[in-house]
């Protein structure tokens, strides 16, 4: 009886944190971890295979970042899916106790989109809220003859707020974002590009960085040289991505980034229940089981090949010595927010304004290149060009016998 | 002139050089042209060319493929690496170990190194037979190396750092990307033990290749992984060497011309089949042969270059003397 003000108190402190700032995004990773064992790895993350065509499952979270959230419980059926041909249609939605969920067959190589609506009133105020997902589908065994504009992103018109993530260089479908990238969004607010609006990245060891997007809808955002412990902990992390950050000489988009508090808010949830595990956990920790995949990394060291996304997402065996984890893949939540003078009502509620915010989560790599030596490399291709040139020169001068006058005494 | 007599009568090193070439610019440019062969070549088009590749020498996918974890491996769905083999042995069984003496990127690069050695008159280096016996057995130990290295990532024994250990060391990763002004894998990786092993030691690899190559005719094909996999499914290929013992006078002339070494092709009268495991196919002990039908090619069972006099006497430029 005691101890119920004091439960009673924290789960009210909790409740108000929480609404606060509370996004939706949608992810793959399942409430139930045993479900990834009947998926396989793709370029796009976890699908099903049913009859030769991928399938997606896609969960939707909440919460105030990665690191602090929970699977949705109740939600509306908003969701929709526009697939590689630009068409719209409704996924099939699953609901159970914990949790709610889409799924959408992916045929075609490309990126599909989901996403997933919301509109509420309060305060006079209209909240529309839209997460969104991007999914590739690719897979090697289909070859990389691809038409290469199935790279680019693709939009939904309708959308009442859109975020897109513009193409790196020479992008394929291979390619990993990584520490030191830079990555554009650009926002659409009802299918028009919109300037003004507030765009905050999140990435999934709580660096946090805000851009207000230009006047062509775009904001930019150089991804901050995280650090990959090999044995990677929550306590140390923190210490080891300051030291690592205070490194960098960041371009203006690499400017701003801050440190999250999720640290200190880990204790609310080191409990065991799987639905708070930080977004990207569940998959870290079944790095060591997971099935048959296709292949991810690529753009990094890596060729395309079949089967060569282990680098990238299985990480399977025991760990080097020491050093990064160069196969480590993070996530960031991007967040959208834009806020329009309307008048309105909704079902009966009226408004006087209307904030939009749409969310799209994505994952990054370690910088490659951080830990590779050019001059070293010399030297040691120096080292073999000099050790057998030197030894065939030795060997073919010690063969050469001088030249002896041999005379015949006839005598 | 009918055709077969022509074949026989061709400068086969002229052939070589161009087909090469044409093979060369397919391989590792091809990709530009949007051509891609799949992941089961039977050579080094090697797969980290990204810019250019036309298709990916199956030693990269089958390291990835045998480094699953071992629940997937050994299951259904390990019959994708069987699928894989058999594209590699369809693609194998046409031309037999013709890949590495007509097609191999690598191979096509150590014939410019010799070509620019003869030019600067500098003489080649040989193996003594003792040399030889030893040296060729490296093959074996790194085709062993790209099986179970994978194999042991996959039942966690070892490091996924390890991954791919072959290609690591391959000198085709640092040096065919170059011709695509790609030399990103000119590096060490100090990411992890592992990494910075394979990559130091490939680096050390590419230093002997270049001087290698300099200095011994064909001299990686030696220590080739993929030529010893070929050896072992070499009988079931259409495309063999033969040989007719009865017609040979053991004059040397194949052996003297054999960028390998390969002494049997002279010694042996008796072995009808007489391809060896490092032999490349390069068909020059047939067009050095003097014998007629000593030395011959066949497709199908059907003879399709063989040795000649005739041929032999243009090749040598003897005719115009006579």
């Amino acid at each position: 009886m005691n101890r119920f003000p004091l439960i009673a108190l924290v789960c009210a402190m909790f409740s108000t944190g929480a609404d606060a700032n509370t996004q939706l995004w949608l992810s793959d990773q399942p409430p139930d971890k045993s479900l990834l064992q009947k998926m396989q790895r793709s370029h796009g993350g976890y699908v099903y295979v049913e009859h030769d065509v991928y399938v997606k499952q896609l969960w939707l979270r909440k919460g105030d970042s990665l690191f602090k959230s929970s699977y949705a419980e109740s939600v509306a059926d908003n969701f929709e899916v526009l697939d590689t041909q630009k068409n719209i249609s409704k996924p099939v939605v699953e609901h159970d106790a914990n949790s709610h969920s889409i799924r959408f067959q992916m045929p075609d190589e490309g990126f599909y989109n989901a996403y997933y609506t919301e509109r509420s009133v309060a305060d006079n105020v209209l909240n529309v809220t839209t997460a969104k997902a991007e999914v590739l589908k690719h897979s090697c065994r289909l070859g990389h003859n691809y038409d290469r504009k199935l790279v680019n992103p693709n939009q939904w018109a309708d959308a009442p707020m859109e975020i897109v993530r513009l193409r790196l260089p020479e992008e394929d479908f291979h390619t990993n974002i990584h520490s030191g990238a830079l990555l554009k969004f650009k926002v659409f607010y009802k299918g028009r590009p919109v300037s003004g609006a507030q765009v905050k990245l999140e990435t999934q060891k709580g660096w946090i960085n805000t851009k207000t997007t230009d006047r062509d809808g775009i904001a930019a955002f150089q991804i901050i040289q995280d650090n990959f412990p090999v044995e990677a902990k929550p306590e140390t992390q923190g210490a080891g991505a300051e030291a690592n950050a205070a490194d960098v000489k960041p371009s203006p988009e690499g400017e701003g980034w801050v440190r999250g508090n999720q640290n200190k808010e880990k204790s609310l949830f080191e409990s065991p229940h799987p639905s708070l595990l930080p977004e990207g956990e569940g998959a870290h920790a079944l790095k060591s089981t997971a099935l048959g995949s296709e292949g991810a990394d690529h753009k990094s060291s890596e060729p395309a090949t079949e089967k060569s996304s282990e680098h990238a997402e299985h990480g399977s065996g025991k760990k080097g010595g020491g050093g990064h984890e160069m196969r480590q893949k993070d996530n960031f939540l991007v967040h959208a927010e834009y806020t329009a003078d309307e008048n309105g009502d909704l079902n009966g509620a009226p408004y006087r304004q209307a904030v939009y915010s749409v969310t799209m989560t994505g994952s990054y790599m370690p910088n490659v290149q951080v830990d590779q030596s050019r001059p070293q490399a010399l030297m040691y291709a120096s080292a073999g060009f000099l050790v057998l040139g030197g030894s065939a020169v030795l060997y073919r001068r010690r063969r050469i016998k001088p030249f002896k006058e041999v005379s015949f005494d006839e005598h | 002139m009918n055709i077969k007599t022509y074949i026989d009568r061709i400068d086969l090193r002229r052939f070589r050089f161009w087909f090469q070439l044409a093979t060369f610019a397919l391989l590792v440019y091809g990709g530009r042209l949007a051509i891609d062969l799949g992941n089961s070549l039977p050579t080094f088009s090697c797969g980290y060319n990204k810019k250019g590749q036309a298709g990916v020498c199956y030693l990269l996918p089958l390291q990835h493929q045998l480094a699953e974890p071992w629940s997937q491996l050994f299951s259904p769905a390990g019959l994708g690496v069987l699928g894989g083999f058999a594209l590699f042995l369809l693609w194998f069984v046409v031309l037999n170990k013709a890949w590495c003496g007509f097609i191999c990127p690598l191979g096509t690069i150590q014939d410019w190194i010799t070509s620019l050695r003869k030019m600067l008159g500098i003489r080649y280096s040989t193996y003594s037979d003792e040399q030889f016996k030893k040296l060729s057995l490296i093959k074996y130990v790194l085709l062993l190396a790209l099986i179970f290295m994978p194999l042991a990532i996959g039942g966690q024994f070892l490091s996924h750092d390890w991954a791919t250990p072959y290609c690591q060391i391959c000198p085709a990763r640092m040096i065919i990307p170059v011709f695509n002004g790609d030399f990103s894998q000119w590096m060490v990786d100090f990411s992890s033990t592992g990494k910075m092993v394979l990559t130091a030691l490939g680096m050390f690899i590419t230093g002997l290749f270049l001087i290698g190559s300099f200095l011994k005719k064909r001299f990686f094909c030696f220590f080739c992984p993929m030529g010893a996999f070929h050896y072992i499914f070499s009988k079931l290929s259409l495309f063999k060497l033969k040989k007719e013992g009865s017609k040979c006078t053991v004059c040397g002339d194949c052996y003297r011309v054999c960028d390998l070494q390969i002494k049997p092709i002279a010694d042996n009268v008796v072995k009808k089949d007489i391809l060896m495991d490092d032999c490349i196919l390069c068909l020059k002990c047939v067009a050095a042969c003097p014998e007629q039908g000593a030395l011959r090619v066949e497709l199908l069972g059907k003879t399709v270059f063989e040795s000649t006099k005739d041929g032999f006497v243009k090749r040598m430029g003897l005719e115009k003397k006579e």
